[in-house]
C-alpha cells in the first residue's frame, strides 16, 4: 500500500521480482545441481537487472550507441522511451538478488514463508532508498515475534529526529546555495564555487545519511534492526576508510557480490587495477544513467589504487581520535586531504554533464579561489559549524546524538526541545531526497 | 509502552515551555499592535505601543496620537500629513528610517506627521485624514500605487481592510475588523503563532483560498493593467472624493512604475502628482516582504523633499 500510494501500476514491478525471487529461492533449495542452481541464480539476476537495465538505462545506452556512431562519422537518430523510473528500483532489485545469491551459496536457507519474504521485500522504512538490506540480517527478524523496547524505541525517536535535523536543516539549506551557484556558475569566481562544491558536499550527506537515520529509527521503533549506513564518512582520513563509511550497504554489497567474486585483491596488481575499476564505476553508474557518475566512480578509483597497491587500504580502521576530544595535526591534515578530494569528485556527482563538471573545477581551482566569497550566507555555515562539532563529539556512535543517556533528563529534553526548535525555524525550502531518483 | 507514551507526551510540554520561553527571550515572532475600531467605524491603533519586529532586530512604535511612529512634531504648525499603508506604517525598518525623520532633516520648516494603517486604501487614506483635517495640514501626502484605486471599486483584492464605495448611493462601506478569533487565540502562545506565521500559505490553501504569492502576483499584475471601464469608475470615484472629502492639499506620491494612464487622470482631475523614479539596479526591497528598505525610504524622501520645493515654489 506504502509502495502503491505513488503509483500503483508500479506495484506489479515489485510483486514480480519478489515473486521471482522466492521462487527461485524455493528452487534453489530444493536442488543440488550446481546447473540448476546456477540456472535459477541467472533467472533471478536478469529478472532484477533486466528491470533495473530498462527504467534506469534504456535511454542512456540508447543515445551512448548513437553517439559513438556519431563519433564514427554516422548519424544516428536513438530511439528514446518516456520511460518512469519507478521509485526505489535500484534498491530492492539488489536487496532480493542479494536473498538469491545468499541462498545459491548456501548462506542462508530459502524462507518458505512468503508473507515474511514480500514483508522484507517492501519493508517500507528502507524501501525507497536504503540501507540495502540484507536477507540474512533482516528476513529472520520477520519470523519471530517483536515485543516493544522502551530503550529501542528511545534510540530510533533519538536517530528520526537527528536525521530530520540532517535533512531539513542541514541538507535542504545547503541545496539552496548549492544549486544556486551550480546552476549560475559562469558568474562565479573559484572562491564560490569552492564554497558552492562544500555546499553540495554537506547536502547530499545530509540528505542520504538524514534519510537513512530515518528509515533506521522508524524500523528500531517497530523493533527492527536494519543495518548502518553512515559512519562519519567526513572524518575519514583516507578515501579506502571513505568508503567503509560512506552508503555502507552500498559498498558492502558490491564487495560481497562483485569485487570478490571477480577475485577482488588477491591475483596481479592488473587484477587488481581491473577489479577497483569495475567496483568503483559501476558502483558509479548504479547512481544514475549518466557518465558524470561513472567518471565520479572512476575517479574514486583512482583515488583508491595507490593505497591499494601499497597496502595501506586497512590502516585506518578505528574511530578518529577515540577517546580524545581533538585530532592530532597528523589526523587533521588527513581529514582535510580526504575530504578535499571527496569534494572534487562530488562536482562530477552534482554536474549535468562531464563538460560542466570540467569546467565547474577550472573555474574554481585557479587564482579566483583566493577571492572574497560572493555568498555571506552567515546562517547556514554557522549551523554547518555546530552541525560538524555535534557530529565530530558523538561520532563514537551508531549516529551522532545516540549517547544521551547519562545525562539528566532535563538536559536531554532540552537538547531534543532545542534540535526541533532548529528544525521548525531553520528548516530549507523543501527539497526532494537525492537518492529517490536512484 | 505505556512509559514510553507518557515520556512523549512529557516531552511535548516540556519543547512547548522550552519553545515559549526561546521564542519570547529572542522575539522571534513580530509582535502585532493592538487595534480598535473608533465611533467613525476607522480600525485604529491603541496609542503608546511598542514590539519587536521579526527577530527583535528592532522596535516598532506607535505614538500617543495613536499612529505609527515613536516621534510626533513639537508643533503642529507647518503640518504636513504623509499617509499611506504599510509601505509607511514601515514597522519592518527601524524607527530611524521613516519618512517623517529623513524629511524632517531636509524640509525643517515642516513639521510632519505620518498617518498610516497597513492594508487600506485610497478612500482609507481620506478617511484616516478626516479626523486630523482639525489641525489645518498645509499639504497631505498620500503614498499609492495603482492596486490603492482598484480595489476601491472592484473585487480585484480580497484586503479586508479595504474601503469601498458604491457610487450610485455614494455610500462608504467601512472595513471589517481585521483578524480571526484562532488567530487572535494563537497569538499568545509566540511560537505556536511564529509556526502559524510562517505557514499561512498552508492555512491558507487548506481554506480553500490561492497561495498568498499567487494573489498577490495577480493583483500586481491588474494594478498594471487598467481597463478603460475601470479608469472612467477610478475617475467617478475621484470626483467622489473631491466632492466629499477636503482634498485640496493632497500630494499623490506614486510608487515606481505605477500605470502612467491612471497618472495621468489624477492629475487631470486636478490633483498634484509625483511619481516616485527608481533606478534600475538598486535593491529597494527588504529582504523578506519585498517592502521599502532603508535605502529605499531614504532616496524616497529625497525625492518627496525635492517634490515638496518645486509645489512651494508656485
Amino acid at each position: 500500500m506504502f509502495y502503491g500510494w505513488w503509483d500503483w501500476r508500479f506495484l506489479s514491478l515489485i510483486v514480480f521480482s519478489s515473486f521471482v525471487d522466492y521462487y527461485v529461492g524455493i528452487g534453489l533449495g530444493r536442488t543440488d545441481d550446481p546447473k540448476k542452481s546456477k540456472t535459477l541464480l541467472w533467472i533471478s539476476m536478469l529478472v532484477n537487472l533486466g528491470f533495473l537495465g530498462f527504467f534506469k538505462y534504456y535511454n542512456f545506452f540508447a543515445e551512448s550507441f548513437a553517439d559513438a556512431f556519431t563519433l564514427l562519422g554516422h548519424h544516428i537518430e536513438p530511439s528514446r522511451l518516456s520511460i518512469v523510473l519507478p521509485v526505489g528500483i535500484s534498491f530492492y532489485t539488489f536487496q532480493t538478488m542479494s536473498y538469491s545469491i545468499d541462498v545459491y551459496r548456501k548462506k542462508l536457507k530459502p524462507t518458505k514463508d512468503i508473507v515474511a519474504f514480500f514483508a522484507f521485500v517492501s519493508f517500507f522504512p528502507q524501501l525507497v532508498a536504503g540501507p540495502i538490506e540484507r536477507a540474512t540480517n533482516l528476513l529472520p527478524q520477520f519470523y519471530k515475534k517483536r515485543t516493544f523496547e522502551y530503550n529501542k524505541a528511545v534510540d530510533g525517536m533519538r536517530q528520526i529526529l537527528w536525521g530530520l535535523f540532517k535533512k531539513v536543516v542541514i541538507a535542504d539549506n545547503a541545496a539552496q546555495i548549492a544549486n544556486q551557484i551550480f546552476n549560475n556558475y559562469e558568474d562565479y569566481s573559484g572562491s564560490t564555487l569552492f564554497l558552492g562544491a562544500i555546499f553540495f558536499t554537506f547536502q547530499i550527506y545530509g540528505d542520504f545519511s538524514g534519510y537513512s537515520d530515518i528509515a533506521i529509527g522508524t524500523s528500531r521503533l517497530f523493533g527492527f534492526n536494519l543495518m548502518q549506513n553512515f559512519a562519519f564518512p567526513y572524518f575519514s582520513r583516507d578515501i579506502a576508510e571513505f568508503w567503509r563509511r560512506w552508503h555502507i550497504s552500498l559498498s558492502t554489497w558490491f564487495r560481497d557480490y562483485l569485487y570478490i567474486p571477480l577475485g577482488g585483491s588477491r591475483g596481479s596488481t592488473w587484477m587488481k587495477v581491473r577489479n577497483t575499476f569495475i567496483i568503483f564505476v559501476v558502483s558509479g553508474f548504479w547512481h544514475g544513467a549518466n557518465w558524470t557518475f561513472i567518471v565520479w566512480g572512476a575517479l574514486n578509483a583512482i583515488y583508491f589504487l595507490p593505497l591499494l597497491l601499497m597496502k595501506k587500504n586497512r590502516v585506518n580502521t578505528d574511530t578518529v581520535a577515540e577517546g580524545k576530544y581533538l585530532p592530532s595535526i597528523k589526523e587533521f591534515f588527513q581529514m582535510a586531504t580526504t575530504f578535499f578530494i571527496t569534494v572534487i569528485a562530488w562536482v562530477f556527482f552534482r554536474s549535468d554533464s562531464i563538460s560542466q563538471a570540467l569546467l565547474y573545477l577550472k573555474r574554481m581551482l585557479n587564482i579566483s579561489i583566493f577571492n572574497k566569497f560572493e555568498f555571506y550566507e552567515t546562517k547556514i555555515i554557522f549551523l554547518l559549524i555546530i552541525f560538524i562539532l555535534i557530529e565530530w563529539f558523538g561520532r563514537t556512535g551508531k549516529f551522532a546524538i545516540q549517547k544521551l543517556d547519562w545525562l539528566p533528563f532535563y538536559i536531554r529534553y532540552s537538547i531534543y526541545s532545542l534540535i526541533i526548535f532548529v528544525i521548525l525555524v531553520y528548516s530549507g525550502k523543501p527539497q526532494e531526497f537525492i537518492y529517490f531518483q536512484f | 509502552m505505556k512509559l514510553f507514551f507518557r515520556n512523549i507526551l512529557f516531552l511535548f510540554l516540556f519543547l512547548f515551555l522550552f519553545t515559549e520561553i526561546v521564542a519570547r527571550l529572542f522575539h522571534i515572532s513580530t509582535d502585532a499592535p493592538k487595534t480598535y475600531k473608533n465611533e467613525r467605524e476607522n480600525i485604529r491603533y491603541y496609542p503608546n505601543q511598542e514590539g519587536y519586529w521579526d527577530g527583535g532586530r528592532h522596535k516598532w512604535y506607535i505614538n500617543k496620537l495613536g499612529y505609527p511612529g515613536k516621534n510626533i512634531p513639537k508643533s503642529f504648525d507647518n503640518l504636513v500629513l504623509l499617509i499611506g499603508d504599510s509601505y509607511i506604517q514601515n514597522f519592518m525598518n527601524p524607527d530611524s528610517c521613516r519618512q517623517r525623520e529623513y524629511l524632517s532633516k531636509l524640509k525643517p520648516n515642516y513639521n510632519f506627521l505620518e498617518c498610516s494603517m497597513a492594508g487600506i486604501n485610497l478612500l482609507g487614506y481620506f478617511e484616516y485624514s478626516k479626523v486630523l483635517d482639525s489641525l489645518n495640514p498645509v499639504h497631505k501626502i498620500i503614498y499609492v500605487s495603482s492596486s490603492d484605486f482598484l480595489s476601491n471599486i472592484t473585487k480585484k483584492s480580497s484586503n479586508v481592510n479595504g474601503y469601498k464605495v458604491n457610487l450610485e448611493n455614494k455610500v462608504v462601506n467601512h472595513p471589517k475588523y481585521r483578524g480571526s478569533r484562532l488567530k487572535d487565540i494563537i497569538y499568545n502562545f509566540k511560537f505556536i503563532y511564529y509556526l502559524y506565521r510562517k505557514n499561512i500559505h498552508l492555512f491558507n490553501e487548506l481554506n480553500g483560498g490561492k497561495k498568498l504569492s499567487d494573489k498577490n502576483k495577480n493583483i500586481a499584475k491588474n494594478a498594471l493593467d487598467i481597463s478603460h471601464e475601470d479608469l472612467i469608475q477610478i475617475g467617478d470615484l475621484l470626483s467622489f472624493i473631491i466632492q466629499n472629502y477636503n482634498s485640496g492639499n493632497v500630494l499623490f506620491v506614486f510608487h515606481p512604475n505605477s500605470n502612467k494612464e491612471l497618472i495621468n487622470l489624477t492629475r487631470k482631475k486636478g490633483f498634484k502628482v509625483f511619481e516616485i523614479k527608481k533606478e534600475k539596479n538598486v535593491n529597494w526591497k527588504t529582504k523578506k516582504d519585498g517592502h521599502w528598505n532603508c535605502q529605499a525610504h531614504k532616496q524616497i524622501a529625497n525625492q518627496v523633499s525635492l517634490f515638496l520645493e518645486t509645489i512651494d515654489k508656485k
